[in-house]
């Protein structure tokens, strides 16, 4: 960050091979603002004046993707309906991650069979909801199948799967419903939906996501709030609605 | 004596001033070991409480692998254990036939056969992908031989415990692997090295306590200043723990001390001296006063004595007088004769006495013809009575600086009291010489001595060993005030029988150009 007039000059966008590395540098003061994925992360900024945290609402939900191929709309309706998606909340990621507020059935028919949970192996948080989910879905729940994260792609591509662990986009309200479009380029379990695409097209943001519910492709389970780590320079800094350097221009540098 | 009690005073102050900054030494290095102490007690405490957590989570794992009775349905409810216990992820069954993409990440193939052979095995730290540190862990399982329970052990809460610590503002705790690398940092400007990897000052230091070797406890640290500290070592794993305060933070509160104990003893000090000074002054002052009385005594009670004798002197000669013979005018001007010169001597000595030394005045004096000079002045006297004068100068005519006139007197008086103290027919000889730096005038008679008790005294104010009634003991004192006042001394030699030596010991000058 260059200060000029109180305002930021100039962004430099500073990529590093891997994920230790951006930390590295921003402790050692080498960049100026960090996107934290994990709360556990900052654990290593505690008590370093130099930098602040700041949070912002979450964008992307922590969510169980329902395979079209193999779950019936029913099966996927009694599925999202029998996660207790509070507990799970609580027991993986503590208050970290406000539950979606969904109405529970008490007596939901499953599926004789276990259900297999497909999870990428590189999301720690996503592996343990998936353990949680198998723990909450008692019998129903089978086991926990780590892939890479080309496979967890090619598995929602093809759809031939029980339940696969995701992070969908669902704020603003406008953009996560358009993720559940036919030809949305960010739908990736190919979910298609006659009434969410009519629903979208007409901009009926809330029927879509209605007609979302009742013919759910995924369970939201939470939402992790975004997580930064800015200069504490920065007098007022906000993650953006769509994107975390969105509000850029209104940030201000103390002088 | 004003001097020598400034001098005392001021010993006692640089004495007091000594002591004192011994005692901040002292100090000093008394705070710097207790400091040192407290800060390896906290690294001990962290030490183990990190060797107790590690512990802990490897006892949680060994109870787990105690429960597993066969591998059906083993996995699953190993893997579900993280749900319930946080610190322990990834807990898996190693069997033989386990996928090598369910291995442990972080054990080497050796670590894995041992750990199916029935040996517990350990990773070294590494972070995990969401930068946890964390530690693959692997111990027999129970009843199944060939298998083992492996976890990975999170690590977070090693990380908080360490960065947690706080000395003071800004005192931090470290902690290392055996071979130095950082894991764990409590100052923030470290940090970045826990997860590059980049070694930092203490790194070397940290693996020789690994090895059980000992580092100092004090030390230029990461953080770029100079800083206290406390070393403690885990045996299992072999990492060290640091604890580190910036010596100016950790001695801050000594130093406060000591400057408020300097201050105060520095003002105590001040005090002393100043009352030691104003209290020596009044000493000075009571005892100059007093002998200022002692001698207006003195002088009093020698001239009553010597001016009783003349006034006795001249009643009789009065009376000579009155009787109107003629016969008795001979011994009436004699004695009248001798009367007016010895009053005139004691007028002349007390003139002496009120005439001040002014060093400003003094001119360069060549002491072979000054004792020439006295020597000739004194033949008059020497011839009436019967006495010869010898002049021996030194080889070298020596220098000195002096107030002529004064120099004189002094000179006069010692060979006048040579001159009466000798007998008819001997000799009084007046010797210059010259010994490196100092001058010395001898004036020696071959009268009857002095005793060797009244030697020590006899530069003494109304002394006089003559007490002919024609002396009142002002002489010599006066020679000392003289010569002493030209930064020289006297000094005195005799034998009872043989004669006496008076000398007069003057610094030499330069030979004038």
């Amino acid at each position: 960050m260059v200060p000029g007039l109180g305002k930021i000059d100039e962004v430099l966008l500073l990529g590093f091979p891997t994920p230790r590395d951006p930390f590295a540098r921003t402790l050692a003061g080498d960049a100026d603002l960090l996107i934290v994925t994990d709360p556990k992360q900052l654990e290593f900024f505690q008590g370093i004046s130099r930098l602040r945290i700041i949070r912002a609402h979450g964008a992307n939900a922590i969510a169980v993707a329902m395979g079209l191929n193999r779950l019936s709309r029913a099966t996927r309706s009694a599925i999202a309906a029998a996660l207790p998606v509070d507990s799970i909340s609580r027991l993986v990621f503590g208050n970290e991650c406000p539950a979606f507020s969904v109405g529970r059935d008490k007596n939901p028919v499953l599926p004789a069979r276990a259900l297999e949970i497909t999870v990428f192996r590189q999301d720690l948080a996503l592996e343990r909801t998936a353990l949680a989910v198998a723990r909450a879905l008692g019998r129903h729940g089978g086991d926990v199948r780590l892939v890479s994260v080309a496979d967890a792609f090619r598995l929602a591509k093809s759809q031939d799967f029980d339940l696969l662990l995701l992070r969908p986009l669902v704020w603003p309200a406008s953009s996560a419903a358009l993720v559940w479009a036919s030809d949305s380029p960010y739908n990736q379990i190919g979910y298609s939906n006659p009434k969410v695409d009519a629903a979208l097209r007409g901009g009926d943001w809330a029927r879509a996501l209605q007609e979302l519910r009742e013919d759910p492709p995924v369970a939201f389970i939470c939402t992790p709030e975004r997580l930064a780590v800015v200069d504490s320079r920065v007098k007022n800094p906000q993650v953006g609605p769509y994107g975390y350097l969105e509000t850029l221009p209104d940030w201000e540098i103390s002088e | 004596m004003a001097r020598k009690l400034l001098v005392l005073v001021a010993s006692s102050g640089i004495l007091i001033a000594l002591v004192g900054l011994s005692a901040i030494f002292l100090l000093r290095r008394s705070a710097e070991r207790s400091s040192q102490a407290a800060l390896a007690v906290i690294a001990e405490q962290a030490a183990s409480r990190i060797g107790a957590y590690l512990s802990h989570q490897r006892e949680m794992l060994r109870a787990l692998a105690g429960l597993v009775t066969g591998i059906t349905e083993a996995e699953r409810r190993l893997a579900q254990v993280a749900l319930d216990a946080p610190s322990l992820g990834h807990v898996t069954l190693l069997t033989p036939r386990t996928p090598a993409d369910r291995l442990p990440q972080r054990l080497a193939p050796a670590d894995v056969v041992a750990a199916l052979a029935g040996r517990e095995v350990a990773s070294a730290l590494y972070f995990r992908e969401d930068l946890t540190p964390a530690m693959d862990v692997c111990v027999p399982a129970g009843a199944t031989a060939g298998t083992a329970v492996c976890a990975t052990l999170d690590l977070l809460e090693l990380q908080r415990q360490v960065q947690r610590i706080r000395i003071g503002e800004s005192g931090f705790a470290l902690a290392f692997d055996a071979e130095g690398r950082l894991l764990a940092a409590g100052a923030p400007a470290l940090r970045a090295n826990v997860l590059t990897g980049e070694p930092i000052a203490e790194s070397p230091l940290a693996s020789r306590v690994a090895r059980g070797e000992p580092a100092p406890p004090q030390l230029h640290g990461a953080i770029g200043e100079d800083v206290l500290a406390g070393w403690a070592r885990l045996s299992d794993p072999r990492w060290t723990v640091v604890v580190e305060e910036p010596k100016r933070e950790a001695l801050a509160p000594m130093r406060n001390a000591l400057i408020g104990l300097s201050a105060v003893a520095v003002a105590a000090l001040f005090v002393t001296l100043a009352l030691g000074a104003a209290q020596s002054r009044r000493v000075l002052d009571t005892l100059e006063t007093e002998e200022r009385w002692r001698t207006a005594g003195r002088i009093a009670t020698g001239i009553s004595h010597d001016l009783g004798h003349r006034l006795a002197i001249l009643q009789s000669t009065a009376a000579l007088a009155e009787a109107n013979d003629p016969a008795y005018l001979p011994l009436i001007r004699d004695n009248l004769r001798a009367e007016t010169a010895t009053l005139k001597k004691f007028v002349a000595d007390f003139a002496d006495l009120s005439r001040e030394v002014s060093p400003d005045q003094f001119l360069p004096l060549d002491l072979n013809a000054f004792a020439h000079s006295i020597g000739r002045t004194a033949v008059p006297h020497a011839e009436k009575a019967g006495v010869h004068i010898t002049v021996m100068p030194a080889a070298e005519a020596p220098w000195v600086n002096g107030d002529r006139y004064l120099l004189e007197r002094a000179a006069l008086n010692l060979l006048s009291n040579a001159i009466e103290a000798s007998p008819p027919g001997v000799q009084v000889s007046i010797e210059v010489s010259q010994r490196d730096t100092v001058a010395t005038l001898k004036v020696t008679d071959r009268g009857p001595g002095i005793a060797q008790e009244r030697l020590p005294r006899i530069f003494d104010a109304f002394k006089s060993t003559k007490r002919t009634g024609a002396h009142v003991g002002m002489g010599l004192p006066n020679v000392r005030r003289i010569v002493v006042a030209h930064g020289g001394d006297t000094a005195v030699e005799s034998e009872l029988g043989r004669g006496s030596t008076f000398s007069i010991v003057l610094p030499v000058q330069p030979r004038p150009a």
